[in-house]
């Protein structure tokens, strides 16, 4: 990192050779028009690696697959740390496109990885039907974004090359603007207030995204653990509330709301409150983030879950059936429980802790959203899996889920 | 509740396990693995069923679907081939330390119901070996498959000490 904020990352090849100088080239062009025109980013160096090379290292395999071996500073001067095909000679085809654009389009999200970003379909709240791929990363910057580089759901795969707004954002979070023109905001501190269990995350994400911007300086970050009274969560008019106690701090608190709208936050769901006149006296660098969740229209119907506990499991099966109670995703008619004791036979069939069975082809993503909720929860630990039984059955049954514990 | 009107209710309601209990094990007759080129939306899908071995290749984005090739293949191995759908218990085996890289889909399939589905994220398996060798003994040089067990193993063991 340079004192003026740039960070800067020497890149290098593993194996260049006089035959691929043009290939070399287009990776470098790609890499200049997206990430570093877009973040206070630098790559330098490009050259041949030798035994001390820091940074990122490139192998390119004309055979081969474009892959990294880790994210970020895990592939900090690890030969072959990311890998490069130019010839696309192996079972990894360029069909349909220039090479150059293959070459380009692949660098641009390879190069994501080396920046630290994760497949962006691996967010259990992106509900993108391409399975999580690759490691899933430390926290979100942005929304979910279907336009996003490292999206596998992105229609236009990697987007074709360009950075999406939201990737824009997002980087920019975490290595700043580029030309570094930083306005620090400096306060003593923050206090995160979460309302409820399922805005713990939404606060999170809020703090990270603020400590992450070279725009803020916060001494010290404090979380409200003690339970949120009713009244008080009633009060709150957005789903988060900046509250500042100092005439000092409003621009202060306006820069908070600025930030988070950057990074996709709808600028209704963010109310800045002057909280001065309900004081005795005045707090002055000392901010409130107050979070709360929204009511959400359901959008994911069900007539019936059928819970069946085996072994003993009804605890487990309780949580799973409070769990989508809490999920404002879903909204279910009816709940049915099996009270009889399952057979062992049944029982042996069950090769997981959880298992989702569906009766109408039109339920599997429903079932594949449950299944992908229960993992976001303290659930995540059991193996789930999601079962197809219209191949048992005389007729569907739509709308219909059972979920087996074991 | 008499336990006539039990069996009764047991035996008609279409949800209830017991139902489950009848169901016989279904075989495949046909496999097919997928090998996926992310970023990119394109497949390459071999497949076989007891007659022959197609290779496709599919572009997502741009709405073509092809047969490459479609070979006869010796059925004496299939059997066996098939079996290995019961070696696979989980239905995701990955090294989540790579990014992108070698991913494939195995399917097993009876009439076009799938029984079985499970995804490999650059990893090795020793039964999965064993379809790619059957398929590159059939599709010839051009369009065998890669699957480098010392790399896939080293790159999962270097990932365990990350």
């Amino acid at each position: 990192m340079q004192p003026n904020g740039k960070t800067i990352i020497n890149v290098s090849w593993d194996n260049p050779s006089a035959d691929n100088v043009r290939e070399r080239g287009w990776v470098r062009e790609a890499i200049k028009d997206s990430w570093e025109k877009n973040t206070n980013v630098e790559f330098i160096g490009w050259e041949q690696s030798n035994a001390s090379s820091t940074g990122i290292r490139i192998y390119i395999q004309d055979d081969g697959w474009p892959h990294t071996r880790g994210l970020g500073t895990q592939i900090d001067g690890m030969a072959g740390g990311m890998v490069l095909s130019f010839k696309f000679l192996g079972e990894f085809k360029c069909d349909g496109y220039s090479p150059e654009d293959c070459i380009k389009f692949i660098a641009v999200h390879e190069f994501g990885h080396a920046l630290g970003l994760a497949h962006e379909q691996n967010r259990p709240d992106c509900l993108c039907k391409e399975q999580p791929q690759g490691g899933d990363g430390d926290f979100y910057v942005t929304p979910c974004d279907i336009n996003s580089v490292m999206n596998y759901c992105n229609p236009k795969w990697s987007n074709y090359g360009e950075l999406s707004p939201l990737d824009v954002s997002g980087i920019q979070i975490i290595y700043g603007k580029p030309g570094n023109s930083y306005v620090t905001v400096n306060l003593n501190e923050i206090k995160m207030i979460a309302c409820s269990n399922a805005s713990v995350d939404r606060a999170r994400t809020i703090k990270n995204i603020i400590s992450l911007s070279k725009s803020f300086s916060i001494d010290k970050y404090t979380e409200e653990s003690s339970p949120v009274p009713q009244k008080a969560i009633d009060r709150l008019h957005s789903l988060i509330t900046i509250r500042y106690f100092d005439e000092g701090d409003e621009s202060k608190a306006e820069n908070i709301k600025n930030l988070l709208a950057l990074q996709g936050y709808k600028s209704n769901d963010i109310t800045v409150e002057n909280m001065i006149s309900m004081m005795s006296s005045k707090i002055p660098n000392y901010i409130e983030i107050w979070t709360k969740e929204a009511t959400i229209p359901s959008s994911i119907n069900l007539d019936e879950i059928r819970l069946i506990p085996c072994n003993n499991t009804i605890t487990k099966i309780n949580s799973i059936k409070e769990i989508i109670n809490n999920s404002q995703l879903f909204k279910i008619k009816t709940y049915s429980q099996e009270d009889k004791v399952v057979p062992q036979k049944a029982i042996d069939r069950l090769n997981y802790s959880i298992t989702i069975r569906y009766f109408h082809p039109d339920d599997e993503g429903k079932a594949d959203d449950l299944k992908k909720l229960l993992q976001t929860t303290s659930l995540a630990n059991n193996s789930i899996i999601v079962e197809n039984m219209l191949p048992k059955m005389s007729r569907t049954y739509p709308n219909y889920i059972e979920i087996w514990s074991k | 509740m008499g336990f006539t009107k039990l069996f009764i209710l047991i035996f008609f309601n279409p949800f209830h396990f017991c139902n489950n209990d009848t169901t016989k094990y279904i075989a495949p007759d046909e496999l097919s693995l997928s090998i996926h080129q992310y970023p990119m939306k394109q497949i390459t899908e071999y497949i076989i069923d007891y007659k022959s071995i197609k290779v496709r290749f599919t572009n997502r984005n741009q709405g073509f679907d092809s047969v490459i090739i479609k070979k006869t293949v010796r059925s004496g191995h299939l059997k066996k081939l098939f079996g290995y759908m019961n070696s696979f218990e989980k239905e995701r085996y990955y090294n989540q330390c790579i990014e992108d890289g070698q991913i494939m889909t195995l399917l097993f399939t009876n009439k076009t119901v799938v029984l079985k589905k499970v995804r490999f994220s650059n990893y090795y398996d020793k039964h999965l070996e064993q379809i790619i060798k059957f398929i590159n003994q059939h599709v010839g040089s051009k369009y065998s498959i890669l699957y480098d067990k010392n790399k896939l193993i080293s790159d999962f063991e270097n990932c365990k000490n990350q």
